[in-house]
């Protein structure tokens, strides 16, 4: 076991030296120059702060420095933001981001689960249906539609909630329950499904004949078999909900990380696209890594045999 | 006792070899699916509203007496009227016409979105899981890396090299959401590679081709399906968020993401510019969420009597 | 599931009706006190004073600086400096500094902070992108280049409180250049401790000499401003004790917070909300024009012939229905049909363009005069039929007005001409280096027209900084040359109108529309005045809520 951590720790190293070595030469390829812009600064001019930030040099070269910076934990500076750090940006705005999918995804994961478990225990009842329809509703709404429409209700009609800003406990309140709702809504199809399958598998039935009592067989058979297809996406789930708040980040004016990452990537702010890129992979590899882990001890027929 | 001589012995009649012959013609997998669908009243109706909303996306723009990108600067957001049944908008265009020219492209990126990452998904999903070793290796630590860089940056990066066409839009969708389906179907194959029923068609020497596409495959394919249906509504919701940071199908072309996008920054003053696209979407994800779950039951091996 | 429809349709109707009832209208929101200012304002991305490149910027500068001369209500006011004046020949101009001016940390202000921060915006070393704003100063380029020393270029400390500028030329306006384009001052001591990249990264890297300081600064997203009291005139000017500038996206939620009293006023309005929010309404146009750059050697096949072509050019001018096609895309601008700005005065008191008017197209379009040039350049080219002209691309960046805009122009070109254009959009960076890479038939692009009109003709000749090299008429050159050295106002202003003639009619350049903005603000705020290209001037701003 011990050795198999070690393994799969140098492999997700390997991992975010590839992504940022990709990234980097990719990025570098586009068209474009970031200090092209509306005010039209001469080529000259351009030039001169591509020298300036030292951007003109040897690809090769900027590379190794990018190498050398990020292995001490630094990204370098903005090229739009003049004497902003990636590493300041990304201090300020990640934990507001953070805070808002972690929010979403604790209201989401046990309702989301919760609602499937309902659905698939009641299969074809009343409640079936109402969460059913529930969940299409959920899914099937775009989620600028969605925040636009709960902003109107609850912040501009009835007046009981902020209209946007995110300085208080209260108003982080609509921009969690826009990004959960969606969030919601698949986790109850999912786990709908899930269930359904389980529900005939011949464990259950064996369990049920062997005289169980139904709390035991939903829990112990049902519900922990049906879960287990869904951790290995968990870390997909983060990177959408980090990006997916960028649209609720931008109705409800929070201040998160998803503008910077769309603006950097628009404006060809070379340095701030990496550095966000690379900062975002290490925090998905490393719950990746976990998850991995996680996911060899609790489904017992997936072995680790190296 | 004398022996036991051929005299001792008389044929049967013919006739009797019949009893064997299974008089009812089979019913293969297939056959059995579409007969339950069509039985599925449900289906039925998603199906044919389906059909009903691509051959409208197909025809409506070329009999529509107005031009989706013909401007009529003094017709500038009107309200819908037996003139125009959609409204017009800010630069006085027909919304009737934009609504299904904009439908053939969100159903265009929709349907391929779905069907390209998952094709390719299943494949190297399917091949990882069932193999294992070095290739499992391989195509799992480019999930990993693909996972690990949000799907934005390949966006932005395919629309920066080949232009925002819908191409460009499939492609970019299909780099993100291929990875997605690879990794459940690799899950949903490593638990049933070691099942019962796999390993019993191993003892009777079955190839792996066939394990995989007779045995396992089924099992997983209903699962697949209805990822497929989630995943329609999944790229046209994708093509709508790129719409909505800047990055959607080039003007004058549109889709019903951007058509929602332009309406809801104003949604407000003029709330048929928004949901009248918005219901197109709504009801177009549901038609196909409901016909992907009439295909699931049908599909799954576990209902099949 | 025809239950799950039946309760999916109950769901929904719920949810109308939720959103059709309620209180109609805002009532304002409590706690707000009449000495803060609150307003919605987007974009500020740096304030350090020598990197910036943008007006928004700058409006926040205005807010923590003193500047030496700034703009008020469209006229020059001083600020730090007492008084100033200009030699006879108008190549010298000398500011003086009033008494007691300080740092808020209390150190002097003086002149030597001023020749600093105009150091620092030429220092090569800096790479200062508004540089080149400044090479009307003696021996600048030189210095910017590295030429010559710091000591050589015409920027002089005659004493603790008086600077001097000697220019290259004469310059009869150079107070109204010091206004628009902003001397900041900068402590050499300070900056080289922070480092200049640093400058202004964040409260701590600023040192306020004007009416404000910075309390907080959450970038992207707010900014907080505290009353500055050793401001020379705190007793007078910049009454309002705390402004809040938040940056707010979406336009539905800014004008939702207006409506809610969350802010006082919005800095730039979606155009959609200009009717709705009518009686709050503050217009400003001017300051800049939306042009299409015709290059006239083509880029797509076959394109340089009919690009070549002045009569071409001409009918793509003359179909376009500049008044209809500004009210349906941004009725805030205002069709243009002169590449000088209608704000400008002129010299007999009146305005520049009324008294130079110059004969053009006129502003809603003449679509039969369009098909006649056609006609005439087919002719000339040797097409018989519209379908031969080869496909043409016009090329800008993505904004949403930029995309309207381009729809609304190729579709007109289609209708009333049958020619065919593509409209191709692209970030920022990219499309702007296809602009340096003339990559495009047609371009359409902002310029900004600066202090006096000669500004945005100097930037469209063939070396101008505005043109690389589509489109080039030595007549049109010339009489620009002439007009900026010609000292007699008069004379100039002839020179002037006859270089806008000859950009008219040869239709290299083809103005579309003046930019403009709609900015909102509450009955209860007075005072509130941003200048059309100047920005902010939030000196009398007074909240009488």
């Amino acid at each position: 076991m011990k050795k198999y951590i070690l393994k799969r720790f140098f492999i997700s190293l390997i991992t975010i030296w590839l992504i940022a070595t990709c990234c980097f030469f990719l990025l570098r390829t586009l068209p474009g120059n970031p200090f092209a812009t509306q005010q039209l600064l001469s080529p000259e001019m351009q030039e001169r702060m591509m020298e300036y930030y030292g951007l003109n040099g040897p690809l090769s070269e900027q590379y190794l420095t990018f190498m050398k910076n990020l292995l001490h934990g630094d990204f370098g500076s903005s090229l739009k933001y003049t004497g902003q750090s990636v590493n300041g940006i990304i201090a300020s705005t990640f934990p507001v981001s953070a805070q808002l999918g972690l929010q979403a995804y604790l209201i989401s994961f046990p309702i989301g689960i919760l609602f499937g478990i309902i659905a698939a225990r009641n299969r074809g009842r009343t409640i079936d249906y109402s969460l059913v329809a529930f969940s299409v509703l959920g899914v099937s709404v775009p989620v600028f539609v969605l925040a636009s429409l709960l902003q109107y209700i609850f912040a501009i009609k009835l007046q009981i909630l902020p209209v946007a800003l995110w300085s208080s406990m209260k108003h982080t309140i609509l921009p969690t329950i826009t990004l959960a709702i969606g969030s919601i809504a698949s986790k109850t199809r999912l786990m709908r499904t899930l269930m359904l399958e389980v529900i005939t598998e011949d464990y259950v039935k064996t369990a049920k004949a062997k005289g169980l009592p139904a709390w035991k067989i939903v829990w112990n058979h049902q519900i922990r078999n049906a879960i287990i297809p869904m951790i290995p996406s968990l870390g997909m789930e983060i990177v959408s909900i980090l990006m997916g708040s960028f649209v609720v980040e931008q109705i409800y004016s929070v201040p998160g990380i998803g503008a910077y990452f769309v603006n950097s990537v628009r404006s060809l702010d070379y340095t701030m696209t990496l550095g966000l890129t690379v900062f975002l992979a290490i925090f998905v590899v490393t719950a990746n890594f976990i998850i991995d882990l996680i996911y060899g001890l609790v489904d017992p027929r997936i072995r680790v045999t190296k | 006792m004398s022996a036991i001589t051929s005299k001792d012995f008389t044929p049967l009649p013919k006739e009797r070899d019949m009893t064997d012959v299974i008089v009812r013609p089979s019913v293969s997998y297939w056959k059995d699916v579409f007969r339950r669908i069509r039985s599925d009243k449900v289906a039925v109706v998603s199906f044919t509203f389906i059909l009903l909303i691509s051959l409208m996306a197909i025809f409506a723009p070329i009999v529509c007496q107005y031009g989706y990108d013909t401007t009529s600067m003094g017709q500038g957001n009107l309200s819908p009227s037996s003139e125009h049944w959609f409204g017009t908008d800010s630069l006085g265009r027909d919304l009737w016409a934009r609504v299904w020219v904009g439908a053939r492209i969100s159903l265009l990126i929709g349907l391929c979105g779905a069907i390209v990452p998952q094709i390719v998904g299943i494949v190297l999903g399917g091949v990882a899981g069932y193999f294992g070793g070095w290739l499992d290796m391989l195509i799992m630590r480019i999930i990993d890396i693909g996972a690990c860089i949000p799907s934005l940056i390949y966006v932005t990066l395919i629309m920066l090299y080949f232009g925002s066409g819908p191409a460009a839009i499939v492609l970019a969708i299909a780099m993100s959401f291929w990875m997605d389906s690879a990794r459940v179907v690799r899950g949903r194959m490593l638990q049933f590679k070691n099942r019962e029923f796999v390993l019993a068609a191993k003892t009777q020497g079955a190839s792996s081709f066939r394990v995989i596409f007779r045995h396992i495959l089924p099992n997983i394919l209903g699962q697949q399906v209805v990822s497929v249906s989630s995943a329609i509504p999944s790229a046209i919701f994708l093509e709508a968020y790129l719409s909505f940071i800047g990055l959607g199908v080039a003007s004058p072309m549109t889709s019903w993401g951007q058509l929602c996008q332009l309406g809801a920054s104003f949604y407000r003053l003029y709330p048929y510019q928004l949901f009248i696209p918005g219901a197109f979407i709504s009801v177009t994800i549901l038609a196909f969420y409901l016909f992907g779950n009439c295909l699931r039951d049908a599909l799954d091996p576990h209902l099949r009597d | 599931m025809k239950k799950a429809l039946a309760l999916l349709l109950a769901m929904i109707m719920v949810i109308g009706m939720l959103a059709g009832c309620g209180t109609t209208g805002g009532g304002e929101a409590e706690g707000t006190t009449s000495d803060t200012f609150t307003m919605a304002y987007n974009g500020v991305v740096t304030l350090n004073s020598v990197m910036t490149q943008a007006s928004n910027d700058h409006n926040v500068l205005y807010l923590l600086q003193a500047q030496l001369v700034r703009y008020y209500d469209g006229q020059v006011e001083k600020d730090a400096a007492e008084s100033y004046e200009m030699s006879e020949d108008a190549t010298v101009w000398t500011f003086h500094l009033r008494d007691g001016l300080v740092w808020s940390n209390g150190e002097a202000l003086t002149a030597a902070d001023y020749a600093y921060g105009v150091k620092c915006l030429l220092d090569p070393g800096m790479g200062s992108p508004q540089a080149s704003s400044w090479t009307m100063i003696k021996n600048a380029e030189k210095f910017m280049n590295g030429e010559v020393a710091w000591e050589e270029v015409g920027v002089k400390v005659i004493d603790e409180k008086t600077i001097e500028f000697t220019l290259e030329q004469p310059l009869t306006s150079f107070d109204q250049t010091v206004a628009c384009k902003h001397i900041y001052p900068l402590n050499q001591a300070f900056v080289e401790s922070v480092g200049v990249n640093n400058l202004g990264s964040s409260i701590d890297t600023i040192m306020y000499s004007g009416g404000y300081t910075m309390t907080e600064w959450v970038l992207e997203s707010s900014i907080t401003l505290q009353k500055n009291p050793s401001y020379w005139d705190a007793e007078n000017q910049f009454q309002v004790e705390t402004i809040k500038l938040l940056e707010v996206e979406d336009p539905n939620t800014e004008v939702a917070m207006f409506e809610n009293g969350e802010v006082d006023a919005i800095e730039e309005m979606a155009s959609q909300y200009y009717d709705h929010l009518a009686d709050y309404r503050y217009d400003n146009a001017g300051g800049g024009f939306m042009f299409l750059w015709m290059n006239t050697h083509g880029y797509s096949e076959g394109a340089d012939k009919v690009m070549g072509n002045v009569n071409f050019r001409k009918a793509l001018s003359y179909a376009i229905d500049r008044d209809a096609t500004c009210l349906a895309v941004d009725s805030a601008t205002k069709a243009a049909n002169n590449p000088i700005d209608p704000n400008f005065p002129g010299i007999n008191g009146g305005k520049f363009v009324d008294e130079y008017p110059i004969e053009t197209y006129p502003t809603n379009g003449d679509v039969a005069k369009a098909q006649e040039y056609l006609t005439k350049a087919m002719e000339e080219l040797g097409y018989a039929d519209v379908s031969e002209i080869p496909a043409l691309t016009i090329v800008t960046w993505d904004t949403a007005i930029q995309k309207t805009l381009g729809e609304a122009l190729t579709d007109q070109w289609k209708q009333n001409l049958g020619v065919d254009v593509q409209l191709e959009q692209y970030v920022i960076g990219t499309a702007i280096g296809k602009f340096y890479e003339q990559t495009y038939d047609i371009f359409l692009i902002t310029w900004e027209t600066d202090v006096k009109p000669t500004d945005l003709l100097q930037a469209m000749t063939s070396t101008g900084e505005a043109n690389p090299g589509i489109w080039a008429n030595a007549e049109f050159d010339q009489l620009v040359a002439d007009a900026i050295a010609e000292v007699d106002p008069a004379k100039q202003a002839e020179l002037t109108q006859k270089a806008a003639q000859v950009m008219i009619d040869d239709a290299g350049i083809i103005p579309l529309h003046l930019n403009g903005t709609v900015h909102a603000k509450k009955e209860y705020v007075d005072g509130f005045v941003i200048g059309v290209s100047d920005g902010f001037q939030f000196s009398k701003l007074v909240v009488n809520k």
